[in-house]
């Protein structure tokens, strides 16, 4: 199968901080891609650099066969790849009706009326549940459910790949799950996705294929029941350090 | 259930009963507003309803741009004073006479003041926030420097002399009373049609988070630069019909830093970022204004009056009159269907 995103070679550095080196990784065609890591590994500049909200230092992002390196967020919008925030990002004062029409600006001219409509905006509330709350401020609205709202901001651009960073962070167990079975519905449609999580449960039930990053660079990509036996991966997560395989390996 | 009778459903203000009173009322309004000058003929009392109307469509104006945008331009009486001069400069030029047809002028007097918006809006707006506050600001200082000092074109503190009316004294503050209506109405419609449009939701966008606004597609500098010029050119009509009514145009009249604020005051008082809160708040302002200065000669009353009134509104009804007005309505609404529906 091809791979609707493709990331070869990516450096990038904050003043003397290498935040990610050397980075390479695929998300494949219709596939749920996880990406995990420990904090500050540098999930989320990857996904800055991806959509174009940073720049990398060297590198390439190729998504569909197309290099969109140093593109502008909002051209990366428009070519179909739709991002959420870690801290969530809604119009705060408008409702959930307009957030989702803001949605649509991206969207290529000819179909931008119909995503703009008001039955769609009401067909993509229903589909994450929102539906009763379409005329709410959003900035009224939980955290969890700002974070559908996000979602369905980004259905309004017709994505066909999805970045989600943390879907499943700060919100209770009932938003967990219907958050999930969201992504798997989307995904049966044909949209692929790349989600950072920390929740382990919900990312190996969640995900075909893992992508693990430490300190900037990616140590492992699998299965999730390949990732779970990997012992780096487990190093990584769990803090082992190179004293504890000193003394294993003296055993 | 279709997607009109759920939103109905969703918002008690929406039902058709109000929609209904709304839509009733709009014309009631209007035909009032344009019988007003045989209602009250008194010219102490058309003067002031004209000089309303000026700073309705100019707040208006100003909060098609700063409400909606959440870009806090403190500058617009630049406009007001590139109308103003341009008004002047061809009445001048041209040698015409202070007839009715003078009118005409006021659309081109706006797109001189929106031409001017252009390049200010291209420099400000590459800043943000606090920042774009004090460039307008500054703008409006090197402009007020510029009337004083370009003299080719202002003639300097001397001022500039706008043909008179021809019409006679009694009906003198009608004609311009009902231009400056037009105007105020070409306003408030520009701010509901915006409103009501995708571009206008762009810009709401952008005053709530301009950067994801921009990783969803919104095309940021070019709706916020559209609107700064559309915003300042119906300001510059209104500064025209001023320099008309005025019969002259000098630095400290075209470019007034007062006008800056109080265009400002009123769309806060009314309820910033909505169609009809600046309506209100010019309604309540200016003739209080305007009526303080009859009574008490000194302008420095009004002004204590203004900072009193910010300072109160900002107290007690942070989102305005409108705005506070419908949540509580709403409110009362909501509780009834629900003791209704026990």
């Amino acid at each position: 199968m091809k791979n609707i995103l493709e990331v070869s070679h990516i450096n990038k550095a904050f003043g003397g901080l290498q935040a990610l080196n050397d980075n390479s990784f695929a998300v494949r065609e219709n596939s749920i891609t996880g990406l995990i890591g420990p904090n500050g590994s540098g999930k989320t500049t990857m996904f800055n650099i991806i959509t174009g909200y940073e720049q990398s230092d060297s590198g390439e992002v190729e998504y569909d066969g197309k290099n969109i390196s140093g593109f502008e967020p909002g051209e990366v919008c428009t070519l179909g790849v739709g991002r959420t925030f870690q801290l969530t990002r809604v119009f705060g004062r408008l409702d959930l009706i307009e957030n989702i029409q803001v949605g649509s600006s991206g969207v290529p001219k000819s179909k931008r009326k119909e995503m703009y409509s008001l039955d769609k905006c009401l067909e993509l509330l229903e589909f994450v549940g929102l539906l009763k709350l379409a005329h709410e401020k959003a900035g009224n609205l939980s955290y969890g459910q700002r974070k559908l709202v996000e979602l369905a901001t980004i259905l309004a651009q017709e994505p066909r790949l999805i970045l989600l960073d943390e879907p499943a962070g700060g919100i209770n167990p009932t938003l967990i799950q219907q958050m999930s079975d969201r992504i798997k519905e989307l995904n049966r449609r044909g949209i692929s996705f790349l989600v950072v999580e920390h929740n382990m449960e919900f990312v190996m039930d969640l995900c075909d294929e893992i992508a693990v990053m430490e300190r900037g660079s990616v140590i492992a990509v699998g299965k999730p029941a390949e990732i779970r036996s990997n012992p780096r991966v487990l190093d990584a997560y769990l803090g082992g350090s190179d004293e504890d395989y000193a003394v294993e390996g003296k055993k | 259930m279709t997607a009109q009778t759920l939103a109905v459903n969703l918002d008690p203000l929406a039902k058709p009963f109000f929609k209904r009173v709304q839509i009733a009322l709009i014309p009631i309004a209007i035909l009032f507003a344009f019988a007003f000058p045989f209602l009250f003929s008194n010219p102490a009392i058309t003067s002031i309803a004209m000089f309303t109307m000026i700073y309705l469509g100019a707040t208006s104006a100003w909060n098609l741009f700063s409400g909606f945008s959440g870009y806090m331009a403190l500058g617009h009486a630049v406009f007001y004073g590139t109308g103003a001069y341009a008004f002047a400069n061809i009445t001048e030029h041209f040698h015409l006479n202070g007839n009715i047809w003078l009118f005409a002028l006021v659309p081109v007097c706006g797109l001189a003041a929106g031409l001017i918006a252009a390049p200010i809006g291209w420099l400000a707006l590459r800043t943000r926030r606090h920042v774009f506050v004090v460039i307008t600001i500054a703008i409006f200082f090197i402009f007020q420097l510029l009337a004083y000092n370009l003299t080719g074109i202002t003639n300097g503190s001397a001022g500039l002399q706008v043909p008179s009316p021809t019409w006679g004294a009694a009906t003198y503050n009608d004609y311009f009373y009902v231009a400056a209506l037009v105007v105020a109405l070409f306003a408030i419609f520009l701010s509901y049609s915006i409103r009501r449009s995708r571009f206008g939701l762009e810009l709401l966008a952008i005053r709530d988070d301009e950067d994801r606004a921009r990783g969803l597609g919104v095309k940021t500098t070019k709706v916020k630069l559209i609107t700064f010029m559309i915003s300042g050119s119906v300001t510059g009509m209104c500064g025209a019909i001023y320099a008309y009514y005025l019969g002259s145009v000098y630095p400290p009249f075209a470019f007034e830093a007062i006008f800056d604020v109080t265009i400002a005051l009123m769309a806060f008082l009314g309820g910033l970022g909505t169609v009809l809160g600046p309506v209100l708040g010019a309604l309540i302002i200016e003739p209080s204004q305007q009526y303080l200065n009859l009574k008490f000669t000194n302008g420095g009353y009004a002004l204590i009056m203004f900072g009193l009134v910010f300072l109160v509104i900002i107290r007690f009804l942070p989102e305005g009159v409108l705005p506070s007005l419908a949540n509580l309505w709403r409110k009362k609404l909501k509780s009834r269907e629900k003791e209704g529906s026990k």
